[in-house]
């Protein structure tokens, strides 16, 4: 357990350090484009979408309200066709043969029915809506009533009218009249009854059956539906599933909060409007897809245009960003040749934090030149002080006169040994000395037998040297001290402890253009840390470098140079066994074997 | 044979020319020395040398400017200038006032010889030069044994180790070290020696006068030769005279 544990944890810091290496290796703008861009488009599509969503809504309500006005106005004049439907349901009335025979209790005459039936009969066709009409005469158990399927005003026999739920309902009602539905075609049927004035007792029920021509007219495109207020549909004009769902009992169901109620498989915007005289509810149904069609396209604009911003913006921002972070490039880049020596000024900025770094940056570079300039500078104020002083002392021409002199002296009595000595040293001393810092193998090579010679006069039998370098190689450019101070090295570097004998072999190596000079000796050697050290500090600068290996460090850079990078200096070393350094030339094409 | 000549105010430079070069090879007798320009056109003209060797740096008059003037004078002589600068720029001016070569000081024998060689093959390009290593030159040896045998034989001449120190270029403290370790006895030792010797057969013979015995052995001063003779045989002249006559 312990183990996937450490493996999570592990598995955890690896990936949080790929995230960072990954993020460093990354520039500001991009990242910020990525980030920032990913996190704006999703809020982008956010934002336009609850935008879209609201602006929705309120289409939907203001819609629904819109309609609702529509629909107040459309149910008050229904109201108003309602009370005009009431006056003439009792109509009849006023025809005083009529109201008297309405009023007998006992059964009419054949002839009396007749003229109450050509009353009813005139006064239907005043109207041009009915489809149907029924007079009850409630004491004669007699209805008068032409219905849709037949074209005559009829006398038929009517019995438990008053169980009828046309009745019941009229009774029930204030206005004494009321609403059931009818069949096709037909808006509803209105039932009113006839009462007697003393006791207010119905003697009469008068059911119309009217079209829906009313109710059509202002209402075209629509979908709507006629409610008494118990929820029972009197009349809708609705279509399709529509219709089938308004037809299932309990469909007067309440919309949602965003007044839209869905009906089979679409959805539709539901405004309604209550009359409350006649108990009627009118209620229309728009497909949401009619309303908000209009709606999809300013979706899509408004997506698209929150897209078109959002990637105008990272663009510009990533501009800017790349504006204002270019000044970190520059100072990079400043910095990376800081190390290598150069200490210009800069002058960046674009921003207060680039200003801000510009200015410490080049305080820090006077504060390192002064340093260098103190400290190495004046050491090599020193240096050349020193020379100038030890020049005045020791002039050429005093040296070398005096040298004659010793040396004729040497001479005179016998002792050429001691003149070639002199000679060396006189050599050397001509060769540090003289211009060129370019010369060939041929003269360093006598310069560093003549080095080796001189050595040998204080060390005898514990300096042994060989010199092992073909005569073609001879005419090979190096740099002025190139040679003898490897030589140098060996013999004060290997001469340590318990050593007091040093064997050095100088030999060199062609193979095509590649020139191989060795310098291997058997002496103290380093351990591997000192020489780690060394080949380090070789590839340093020598530009303030003191004490050990500057010498090799200042002979590697006057390699490069003279060679560029067709040379090296290596360096190899056992302890006890002996150190090799081995100088690398690449040879111009002349010098081919 | 030829001739050829020195000239610089220091005498070490001449001392190791003189010392290094082989003359006798390039048919050169041994070099004239001349301290200054002044002396050295002198030289010049009345000896005709055909190489001369001048250091650059002289106080009376500069090696470049006598060297212009030099060179116009002969044009069977060859210049050789001695410097201690190895710089290009003086070897050029060197060459442009008429140098044909260039030596750096301290001198090496193989750089003047090969300069000789150059400069004597130039001039006499029929003459035949053999190469050969200090054929004809005395060693000091040589120049003890010369000098025993002329202690030997001219003891009566005012011998000095100096003379034969400067005639054949050795030191005189080295001769006298030399001489001594060779033949046991000091120079002037081994002089004063032969003399008394000399002297001690002559006292015998009576009709030589003590002073003329001084002299003939060698002695201007008879009251030194007498002081001599007495540290020598722990009598005085007349004394042992009068010992020896009895």
């Amino acid at each position: 357990m312990y183990d996937s544990f450490d493996m999570k944890t592990g598995m955890l810091c690896n990936l949080q350090l790929k995230i960072k290496r990954l993020l460093d290796k990354t520039p500001l703008w991009l990242s910020f484009v990525i980030i920032a861009g990913n996190f704006l488009f999703l809020l982008t599509l956010v934002l336009s979408y609850s935008n879209y969503l609201w602006n929705r809504n309120r289409l939907l309500a203001s819609y629904a309200s819109s309609m609702e006005r529509t629909l107040d106005l459309k149910t008050a004049s229904l109201e108003q066709y309602l009370d005009d439907l009431s006056d003439f349901a009792v109509l009849p009335v006023n025809d005083r043969d009529f109201y008297y025979e309405l009023h007998q209790t006992a059964p009419l005459s054949e002839q009396a029915l007749q003229r109450m039936r050509q009353t009813v009969s005139i006064y239907y066709y005043t109207r041009s809506d009915l489809v149907s009409y029924q007079l009850y005469l409630l004491q004669q158990d007699i209805g008068i009533g032409r219905f849709a399927s037949d074209q005559r005003m009829k006398l038929f026999a009517s019995k438990g009218v008053t169980g009828s739920d046309g009745y019941i309902g009229c009774i029930h009602s204030r206005t004494g009249s009321c609403l059931l539905p009818a069949g096709d075609g037909a808006l509803f049927a209105f039932y009113h009854t006839m009462i007697r004035i003393s006791d207010r007792h119905p003697i009469a029920l008068v059911g119309i059956e009217v079209n829906d021509s009313f109710i059509k007219s202002g209402m075209s495109g629509l979908s709507y539906a006629l409610y008494r207020n118990d929820g029972t549909l009197l009349y809708t004009n609705a279509a399709g599933s529509l219709s089938d769902f308004l037809n299932t009992p309990g469909a007067a169901a309440q919309p949602d909060r965003e007044h839209i109620i869905s009906a089979g498989d679409a959805r539709y915007i539901y405004a309604t409007s209550s009359g409350s005289k006649y108990g009627i509810r009118l209620v229309s149904y728009t497909p949401v897809s009619a309303v908000t069609d209009s709606l999809q396209n300013i979706r899509s604009n408004s997506i698209r245009q929150g897209i078109l911003f959002l990637v105008l913006s990272l663009v510009l921002v990533s501009f800017i960003l790349r504006f204002l972070t270019e000044p970190l490039d520059a100072l990079a880049r400043s910095q990376a040749s800081f190390g290598k020596g150069n200490f210009s000024k800069i002058s960046l900025g674009r921003s207060r934090e680039v200003s801000e770094l510009t200015s410490s940056y080049n305080e820090m570079s006077e504060q390192i030149q002064n340093l260098i300039q103190e400290n190495y500078v004046s050491k090599i104020n020193e240096k050349t002080a020193q020379l100038t002083a030890l020049e005045a002392q020791v002039n050429p021409h005093f040296l070398y006169n005096t040298l004659q002199a010793i040396g004729s002296e040497a001479l005179l009595n016998d002792e050429n040994e001691i003149y070639e000595m002199l000679l060396a040293l006189a050599g050397n001393l001509h060769y540090s000395i003289k211009a060129p810092n370019i010369n060939s193998l041929r003269d360093e090579l006598t310069f560093t037998q003549n080095y080796v010679r001189l050595q040998k006069l204080r060390m005898g039998e514990k300096l042994y040297v060989s010199i092992n370098i073909d005569d073609s190689l001879l005419d090979v450019m190096v740099p002025k001290c190139s040679l003898q101070p490897l030589v140098e090295n060996s013999i004060s570097h290997g001469i340590k402890g318990d050593r007091s004998t040093i064997h050095i072999h100088v030999f060199a190596e062609q193979s095509d253009n590649l020139l191989c000079i060795h310098v291997k000796d058997d002496g103290a050697g380093m351990d591997a840390d000192t020489l780690l050290g060394i080949r380090q500090t070789i590839q340093e600068s020598p530009v303030g470098l003191s004490g050990k290996s500057i010498g090799l460090a200042n002979l590697y850079h006057r390699l490069r140079l003279m060679y560029g990078s067709q040379c090296d200096l290596l360096i190899d070393s056992k302890p006890e066994l002996g150190t090799e350094i081995i100088l690398k030339l690449v040879l111009p094409p002349s010098h081919m074997a | 044979m030829h001739k050829c000549l020195v000239i610089d105010d220091e005498k070490p430079v001449f001392i190791a020319i003189t010392k290094l070069g082989h003359w006798s090879s390039y048919h050169l007798e041994k070099p004239l020395y001349a301290e200054n320009g002044r002396d050295a056109m002198e030289i010049l003209r009345r000896e005709k040398p055909s190489v001369v060797f001048v250091d650059m740096q002289m106080p009376v008059m500069n090696g470049s400017e006598f060297l212009r003037e030099a060179s116009g004078l002969s044009r069977s002589t060859s210049f050789i200038v001695v410097s201690g600068y190895d710089e290009f720029q003086y070897a050029q001016n060197a060459i442009r006032c008429g140098a044909m070569d260039y030596l750096l000081k301290p001198v090496a024998e193989d750089a003047l010889n090969e300069a000789i060689d150059r400069t004597m093959h130039t001039l006499y390009p029929e003459e035949d030069f053999k190469e050969e290593e200090s054929a004809g030159e005395m060693s000091a040896q040589d120049v003890v044994a010369l000098l025993h045998d002329t202690i030997e034989r001219n003891y009566t001449d005012n011998i000095r180790l100096q003379d034969f120190a400067d005639e054949y270029f050795f030191s005189k403290e080295y001769l006298s070290r030399l001489f001594k370790n060779t033949y046991g006895i000091g120079v002037s030792e081994y002089l004063t020696k032969v003399r008394m010797e000399r002297a001690s057969e002559l006292i015998l013979r009576q009709e030589i006068t003590i002073s003329d015995i001084a002299s003939r052995v060698g002695y201007s001063d008879n009251a030194y030769f007498s002081k001599v003779f007495r540290a020598y045989f722990g009598k005085t002249p007349s004394e042992y005279r009068a010992l020896y006559l009895s």
